[in-house]
């Protein structure tokens, strides 16, 4: 008995042992487990804390500027204009100057670097919320207003009741789109400071890019899985109840809209919809064509309509930003020694400096040619599959809502790991980073345009014996068209944000670079740290969005809007 | 004196493109303490810009509104509007939306509170204090646009075609109401300025009936209706009126 009961506890305690001593052996492998776990929480609370900061800071400056521009039409004759130039610039673009800028003031703390971050969210949101303010404010019923007046609420009052609450379903909406963007912008900019050393910022993007570049693909998956945790969990308890809330600030007819659209599916359609709009162009609130024509007719016919003085305004705007990019330019080169007007112009005739500017023309050209294949081949993949998708179920809506949830720029190390490896790695990647800025504005609003084309047109083609090329000859493309052009709008906005995280690749320890004016801003910032060459590309690049969007996009737009609009 | 008057009134809106044009002109009249005035004219003849310019919402171009014998400049304390699109804000409960008419009031929380709360259960609201303009029906928008009005007890209540965006029937049982408001010397209106399209509802309701031209809008004739209240809205001598003043119009 007493020997059995011995060797039994002899056997337990052994196996006790086997287990402590298994335990001990994983003991440096769980603490590295919980290291790992406690970096990747703490970046993910960088990245949270600066979005946050941002989001507060976009509607603090947002709300005064749009009511301020919305209820005086001398402030909004020089307000709007100043927006409109704002939001063409890409707001990557902004990133490197800013870098440059603050940290020229904070003399190259990371305090710099992470202001520059928070800034640049901040370009990617604010413009977009104050539109959003100036339009809720501007669109307050001529009734409500004089009844405000007729109760005498005074200038509080009317803020604070009338105002400030017309405001709120806009804001939240788009609020909740510019954090989506928020996300692709900030992790873009954390993945852009790893290449060097002296600029880097924790953050879930900086962790998921040095995971990836350092061969740890497990740890890589964890961060973006973390990522999109915290995006749906914000969602969830942010957005989420803050959508709800505010329907109660919407005016009837909105409602009414509302009720008409019952299922839980079409309302998280329309929600994806706008989410995936880019927030710092004007068609991002696009909710039907009629509104787009508003939108667009809002932000991009102003200036032939403007009297010549407003003209000068706009003018004045633009030399008074290139007045503060000049003294930035004076300050960073007071700064890095350059001390007397003539060294200043003498730095202007460094080599290096010219035969980057030389390059202006060829990277110009290189850009819009990669933009150009990127919004082929988006397309080629994205036009059949909206056609297909227009009208299937629910859960082709969630599992694509989630992939598009997921800012693409934190998938950009993984995507590198892959193409790199393929035949013409280098340009096939740039083209599909590009790509993914691009394509899920295409996506979504072909999806909405093919289910904006009423049955009944298309039975009727269908009853006449319309099929397969001639069926979208003559129907389905027409009836897209709209909303392809839209599309495309946005679409080449978030390209030439890509193309500054696309054309400069970080890999492998080594940094790959095409031809581009993205490559060329990056260089400029990174490299070189020539504020002046920096500030030339962006003016140049943001120039040609301008210049596109007037030339191309909207002419396209009014003409498509008159032929093809379903009346 | 009369307690309000308007002595020449004229008003015009220059627009852009166009040479400024003339939407009221030469507006006198005079409106007694007590009395009930509907003002009536063809679509677009400036009625409700006339409404606006009593109250003090709009300045007029030419002219002036005298309010017991001085000029009115701005919003006039003592008027308040009901709008016909009632005016509600979609955000504020019926509660706060009532409390509204009583904003610049120099009275604390709980006063305006215990009055907001009294015209609601006057004018039959009671038990929605809580409830959302969107949840109401067409007429309780209405009747919580008249309580916001009459709220701050204003001696001139003004109408712009209140009972317009309403069904019949509603119509008719808030115009008995409104008679009521007005012939109750306990409360407010004693003096009621009302715009309306609809002659019948004119000639049931007013003491006057002022018949506006087409544009530019002049004052056509004053009809005086002296049929005794309560009135039956269908009585020959009503109708003879109505058609009387719809020739003027037509």
């Amino acid at each position: 008995m007493l020997v059995s009961s011995s060797r039994v506890t002899l056997r337990v305690s052994k196996r006790i042992n086997i287990v402590k001593l298994g335990f001990y052996a994983m003991q440096p492998q769980v603490e590295g487990l919980l290291n790992e776990a406690l970096l990747l929480l703490s970046n993910l609370s960088y990245s949270l804390l600066r979005q946050f900061a941002a989001l507060i800071l976009s509607y603090l400056f947002a709300i005064p500027y749009g009511i301020v521009a919305a209820r005086s039409r001398r402030a909004e004759s020089v307000m709007l204009p100043i927006l409109d130039i704002l939001q063409s610039v890409p707001i990557l673009g902004f990133f490197p100057v800013a870098v440059l800028f603050f940290i020229t003031i904070l003399g190259g703390s990371r305090l710099g670097v992470e202001l520059a971050a928070i800034f640049l969210i901040f370009t990617s949101q604010a413009w977009n919320l104050a539109f959003s303010t100036y339009e809720s404010v501007s669109a307050i019923p001529n009734e409500l207003l004089e009844a405000s007046r007729a109760f005498r609420l005074g200038r509080i009052g009317r803020i604070m009741k009338l105002y400030l609450p017309s405001c709120v379903p806009k804001l939240v909406y788009n609020g909740m789109m510019s954090w989506a963007g928020g996300w692709y912008f900030l992790v873009a900019a954390e993945i852009i400071t790893i290449g060097s050393e002296e600029y880097k910022v924790p953050g879930i993007g900086s962790y998921i890019a040095e995971a990836t570049y350092s061969g740890n693909l497990s740890h890589a998956l964890l961060g973006l899985g973390a990522l999109i945790f915290s995006v749906v969990i914000v969602d969830l308890l942010l957005w989420a109840p803050l959508r709800d809330y505010a329907e109660r600030f919407k005016y009837e007819a909105f409602a009414a809209q509302e009720v008409r659209q019952p299922t839980l599916y079409q309302r998280s359609l329309k929600w994806l919809e706008k989410r995936l709009k880019r927030p710092s162009l004007p068609t991002a609130r696009l909710r039907s064509l009629e509104k787009t024509k508003e939108i667009i007719s809002l932000v991009y016919t102003p200036l032939p309509k403007l009297k010549t003085y407003l003209k000068l305004i706009h003018i004045l705007c633009i030399f008074l930003i290139s007045l503060l990019a000049a003294l930035v330019i004076l300050l960073h080169q007071y700064e890095t020694g350059v001390k007397s007007v003539s060294e200043f112009i003498g730095s202007l005739k460094e080599p290096q400096f010219l035969k980057e500017l030389s390059l202006l023309p060829q990277a110009l050209l290189a850009s819009i040619a990669r933009l150009g294949l990127a919004y082929v081949a988006s397309l080629a993949w994205t036009l059949p599959l909206a056609a297909w998708l227009a009208w299937r179920g629910a859960a082709v809506f969630s599992l694509l809502g989630v992939l598009a949830s997921i800012p693409a720029t934190a998938l950009f190390p993984l995507i590198i790991n892959v193409t790199m490896h393929l035949p013409y790695g280098l340009f096939l990647t740039s083209i599909i980073l590009t790509m993914t800025g691009m394509q899920w504005y295409l996506l979504f609003n072909l999806i909405g345009g093919f289910r904006s084309i009423p049955s009944d047109i298309i039975e009727a083609a269908r009853s006449f014996g319309l099929r397969g090329l001639s069926l979208w000859r003559r129907v389905m493309l027409p009836g897209v068209m709209p909303a392809l052009i839209t599309g495309s709008i946005t679409g080449w906005g978030g390209g030439w944000n890509a193309l500054i995280v696309s054309e400069y690749i970080n890999y492998g320890g080594e940094t790959y670079t095409v031809l581009g004016l993205g490559s060329m801003l990056d260089r400029a910032a990174y490299e070189l740290g020539n504020l002046t060459l920096l500030l030339i590309i962006l003016a140049t690049m943001t120039s040609t969005i301008v210049l596109m969007n007037r030339v191309i996009w909207r002419r396209a737009y009014h003409y498509t809007l008159d032929r093809y609009r379903f009346e | 004196m009369p307690l309000l008057e308007l002595r020449n009134v004229t008003k015009s809106f220059t627009s852009k493109t166009q040479t400024p044009f003339v939407v009221l002109e030469h507006i006198t009249m005079a409106v007694d303490k007590g009395d009930f005035v509907c003002i009536v004219g063809p679509s677009g003849c400036g009625k409700s810009t006339l409404l606006r310019i009593i109250c003090g919402l709009i300045p007029p171009t030419d002219g002036q509104v005298l309010y017991k014998g001085t000029e009115v400049k701005g919003v006039c304390e003592e008027m308040a509007m009901v709008f016909q699109s009632f005016a509600l804000f979609p955000w504020l409960t019926v509660l706060e939306n009532v409390e509204l008419g009583l904003y610049s009031k120099k009275i604390s929380q709980e006063d305006k509170r215990r009055k907001a709360l009294k015209m609601i259960e006057m004018i039959g609201l009671k038990g929605f204090e809580e409830a959302y303009p969107r949840e109401l029906s067409g007429g309780m928008k209405q009747r919580v646009g008249l309580a916001r009005a009459l709220v701050s007890e204003p001696t001139v209540l003004l109408m712009d075609e209140p009972f317009s965006s309403l069904d019949p029937l509603t119509a008719t049982h808030l115009r008995e109401e409104l008679v009521d408001f007005w012939l109750n010397p306990d409360m407010a209106p004693d003096t009621v300025i009302m715009v309306t399209h609809s002659v019948e509802e004119a000639v049931y309701l007013a003491n006057r009936v002022i018949v506006l031209s087409h544009r530019p809008g002049t004052i056509i004739k004053e009809v005086p209706v002296d049929l005794p209240r309560p009135r039956d809205p269908r009585s020959d001598k009503l109708y003879a009126l109505v058609d009387q003043i719809t020739s003027l119009i037509a």
